[in-house]
């Protein structure tokens, strides 16, 4: 395990692109968090503030990473397709790994990467949080802190998915298309032509919900109500416009369901495919 | 017996791509210590038995081990292979990609060093793999074979895109680590570097073995007699104590003998006479590598 590990880091970290995208995701995503929202939120009466403190800061935080999550997954793709044009893994078979070992390799590279955000939001969240929030104490800080073991679960389901991807199509163009097809298009339009009840039950539905969006509307009324008198007419807005769907406990079985069945095809595949 | 220690047994290997068979009913093996040579034409089969033999592809049936054993990663990590041209990461120096298959094999990188100056690449061991040459990557994939000394060297046409230059010095190198008591098995279409490396041969076609033996019985350019005497009994008698042949073997009502190196056929006969022996028949074969796998590819 450890020797794949080091195999896998000096493989990665010595590979440019990896580099520069890690850094430039780094860059984008503080950059996200603390300069894009407020460009955009200038309205009279709202405040962005709560976003930056805790508890919210952590729905927030993790809400904003989210969106850079398609460049992770981007770069499993990348690295495990360029594995087959340079034919790196059937090199590696050649020198003695098992085929188990070649995907176990990439399972430690999706962990290392998840690892890597939830570290990034942790510090941003927590720096953030203390910086702005009127009020600390230990409860507030940690009290919505469980939300980056969902958002490691998150990615690695994610990046399970573009290994399985790239697995199948080899080719980093094709793999790559197709995933943002099946998340953009295929998937959702599947979903909406579904009856109600069963539209929690898609993948990206429910790997989602693992990481609740921050509730601005509520956040933004609650802040209405106390700065205006007109604002507190419709209470539960929040929850019409955002419906709640699967319990949470649910949204997590399912998961893990997804990402068993993930790997036991990218298993399958590395198994049964001729590396030649 | 040393001589007889087996590091390859191969049983009724077959593989097949879609209709085509690749290899049918392939069964060799190879003692400790060997030069062996797989020879064939292109799309013989080479490739594929060695792809085989190293776990990248599966066969269809028939079965085979190393040192006994049923093949896996572990027994892998006793064999330095190289198959068709060696992929390395591109971006990464010659150094770290060696130390890559030094982590895969578990054995530290101590001897990376001398391995890159044995294949002349220590100059460059800082460049990156993709600014080599082709024959620079095929001395750093024969490098990369000697990562963490193995018992067995396991090489696909060693000498593809190399120079004269690089032909030869691979070829030393070779002979250099099979006097150091490595068995290494060779697969190549190139008839003298078999003939000058090699010590056994199994000759290929179309993913059917043909002749397995010997070179200097098959292939050397040595003179093989055949002779024939109208006592048999009494030729093979006389033969067999005589101190200048390398090899008998028995063929129909005579013998085929291979002489040692200075003799020639005049001795042989010389040599019966004084026994008492006429014999009625010498043929001289002038057999070559060249003649022989025509020969064999032919039919």
């Amino acid at each position: 395990m450890i020797k794949l590990l080091k195999i896998e880091l000096r493989k990665t970290l010595n590979y440019i692109p990896f580099r520069i995208l890690i850094i430039l995701h780094f860059v984008l995503f503080i950059f996200g968090i603390f300069f894009i929202p407020r460009v955009n939120f200038n309205f009279p009466f709202v405040t962005i503030l709560p976003l930056y403190q805790f508890p919210h800061v952590w729905n927030f935080t993790t809400w904003i990473s989210s969106f850079y999550n398609i460049s992770l997954i981007l770069l499993v793709i990348m690295l495990t397709c360029n594995e087959f044009n340079n034919k790196t893994f059937k090199q590696q078979l050649i020198f003695g790994l098992s085929r188990r070992d070649l995907l176990v390799q990439k399972i430690i590279l999706l962990l290392l990467l998840s690892l890597y955000v939830i570290i990034l939001v942790g510090i941003a969240s927590i720096t953030s949080g203390l910086i702005y929030s009127y009020k600390i104490t230990f409860s507030l800080i940690f009290d919505r802190s469980w939300i980056l073991a969902n958002l490691f679960i998150q990615i690695f389901t994610y990046l399970c998915f573009g290994l399985l991807f790239s697995l199948i199509f080899r080719n980093m163009i094709v793999s790559g298309i197709v995933f943002l097809a099946y998340r953009v298009i295929i998937e959702p339009i599947i979903r909406v032509n579904m009856p109600e009840s069963f539209r929690p039950y898609f993948p990206s539905k429910f790997v989602t919900k693992l990481t609740p969006s921050p509730d601005i509307l509520s956040m933004i009324q609650s802040n209405m109500q106390s700065n205006g008198p007109n604002g507190a007419n419709k209470p539960d807005a929040a929850a019409a416009l955002f419906p709640q769907g699967l319990p949470m406990w649910e949204n997590l079985i399912l998961t893990f369901i997804l990402i068993t069945v993930l790997l036991s095809l990218s298993m399958w595949i590395f198994r049964k495919r001729a590396f030649n | 017996m040393p001589d007889k220690e087996l590091v390859l047994q191969v049983k009724n290997l077959s593989k097949s791509y879609r209709s085509i068979k690749a290899i049918s009913n392939l069964s060799i093996e190879v003692g400790r210590g060997k030069v062996y040579g797989i020879l064939g034409p292109n799309g013989s089969g080479k490739t594929t038995t060695l792809s085989i033999l190293t776990g990248i592809l599966e066969q269809d049936s028939g079965s085979f081990s190393w040192f006994g054993e049923e093949p896996s990663a572990a027994t892998r990590k006793r064999i330095g292979s190289m198959i068709e041209t060696p992929a390395f990461f591109p971006y990464m120096s010659l150094e770290n990609n060696l130390r890559i298959v030094a982590q895969i094999k578990e054995c530290g990188f101590d001897d990376i060093p001398e391995v890159l100056k044995a294949v002349k690449l220590y100059d460059r061991r800082k460049s990156r793999f993709s600014t080599l040459s082709l024959g620079m990557k095929q001395r750093l994939g024969i490098a990369a074979t000697l990562v963490g000394n193995p018992e067995i060297l396991v090489l696909d046409e060693p000498t593809n895109g190399l120079d004269p230059e690089g032909i030869a010095e691979v070829r030393e190198l070779i002979i250099q680590q099979a006097a150091a008591g490595k068995t290494i098995i060779m697969a190549s279409h190139i008839l003298s570097e078999v003939e000058k490396v090699c010590n056994e041969v199994a000759i290929l076609k179309n993913g059917i073995l043909l002749s397995q033996g010997d070179v200097r019985a098959l292939i050397k350019g040595e003179s093989i007699l055949e002779i024939k005497a109208a006592n048999t009994s009494l030729l093979i008698e006389v033969m067999k104590d005589c101190p200048f042949i390398a090899k008998t073997e028995k063929e129909n009502s005579g013998l085929t003998i291979i002489l040692k190196e200075g003799f020639a056929p005049e001795d042989l006969n010389r040599y019966a006479f004084e026994k008492g022996l006429v014999l009625s028949e010498i043929i001289v074969r002038q057999k070559s590598l060249e003649t022989q796998f025509l020969q064999l590819v032919k039919e």
